[in-house]
């Protein structure tokens, strides 16, 4: 099982889901009985929540036009 | 004004469906590196299809970052010229939107450097919360039920739009290809040219930055 400071190393990581096998199955077992880590776990996952809630910007519905008469200038 | 505004947007959509109905077929069907092979070769109309893919996306990425409409605008507008103009250079084996986000942070690095930007938002400024303040945890108070929520989630939106604008160019762009491009951190370091630790630290740094503005422990249902 991997100890606080391994888990805290590789906790971005765990959220993205871009760990082995092996060193997910050692951050899992850690969470289920660090209270700490397990709360630092959601913390972050919140904030990620909230900024995922700031919405897509959109362009002015011209960009794309305006991109491609430059191309077909220089095409 | 307003009705030649009308007209010129009107113009712009008949041009982009004329673009999109003369456009093969097949091209549609393409990936992303497929198209690019097509573009090396002048395609014009595989072009037309990746940008009609990515424009939005570069858009919204280089907003987040420069904030400023009229000058993301321009921005995407390089990128996507960019784009096309060293598609001959571009490695068909390797993944194209991180080799366009390349172009994207590169550009942006380039305004940056160029304007010297001045953080107009300092840690000191107040919020906008309607009464030009904001207190810790205001940017969770989003839920409200009944009429008051669209007007809260405008605020949280400005709110976040602060929070990030406070964040170091550095951070803000690992921040904005994580968690509004759905990169992973691989993808990031790679786009960066920097180490996968690197990407990390840059990641923890400006979530403990933003953590003290949402304040732990509290939930949306407390509120």
């Amino acid at each position: 099982m991997m100890n606080c400071k391994q888990v805290a190393d590789k906790i971005y990581q765990y959220l993205d889901g871009s760990l082995t096998d092996e060193e997910l199955m050692g951050i899992k077992e850690h969470l289920d009985v660090c209270h700490e880590c397990e709360h630092e776990r959601e913390v972050i996952q919140m904030i990620l929540d909230k900024l995922n809630r700031f919405t897509e910007e959109l362009p002015s519905p011209g960009l794309k036009d305006k991109v491609m008469k430059q191309i077909d200038r220089i095409a | 004004l307003e009705k030649k505004a009308k007209d010129a947007k009107g113009t712009q959509t008949v041009l982009a469906q004329d673009r999109v109905s003369r456009r093969a077929p097949y091209l549609a069907a393409l990936s992303d590196e497929e198209l690019m092979f097509e573009v090396g070769r002048l395609n014009v109309e595989a072009y037309d299809v990746l940008v009609d893919r990515y424009h939005q996306q570069v858009y919204n990425f280089v907003k987040k970052n420069v904030f400023d409409e009229e000058i993301a605008h321009d921005i995407t507008q390089e990128i996507l010229l960019r784009v096309y103009k060293s598609a001959k250079s571009f490695d068909v084996s390797k993944k194209f939107s991180s080799w366009m986000y390349k172009i994207a942070v590169n550009e942006i690095r380039r305004h940056f450097k160029k304007t010297a930007q001045a953080k107009v938002v300092s840690i000191n400024e107040p919020m906008q919360d309607g009464n030009n303040t904001a207190e810790k945890g205001d940017f969770i108070s989003d839920d409200k039920p009944g009429p008051e929520q669209a007007v809260a989630t405008e605020l949280m939106q400005e709110n976040i739009r602060k929070l990030i604008k406070l964040l170091p160019d550095k951070q803000r762009i690992v921040v904005t290809l994580k968690v509004y491009q759905g990169l992973t951190f691989e993808e990031i370091a790679s786009i960066l040219d920097c180490p996968l630790s690197t990407v990390l630290s840059r990641m923890r740094y400006a979530v403990k930055k933003l953590r003290d503005y949402f304040e732990p422990g509290v939930t949306d249902d407390e509120l």
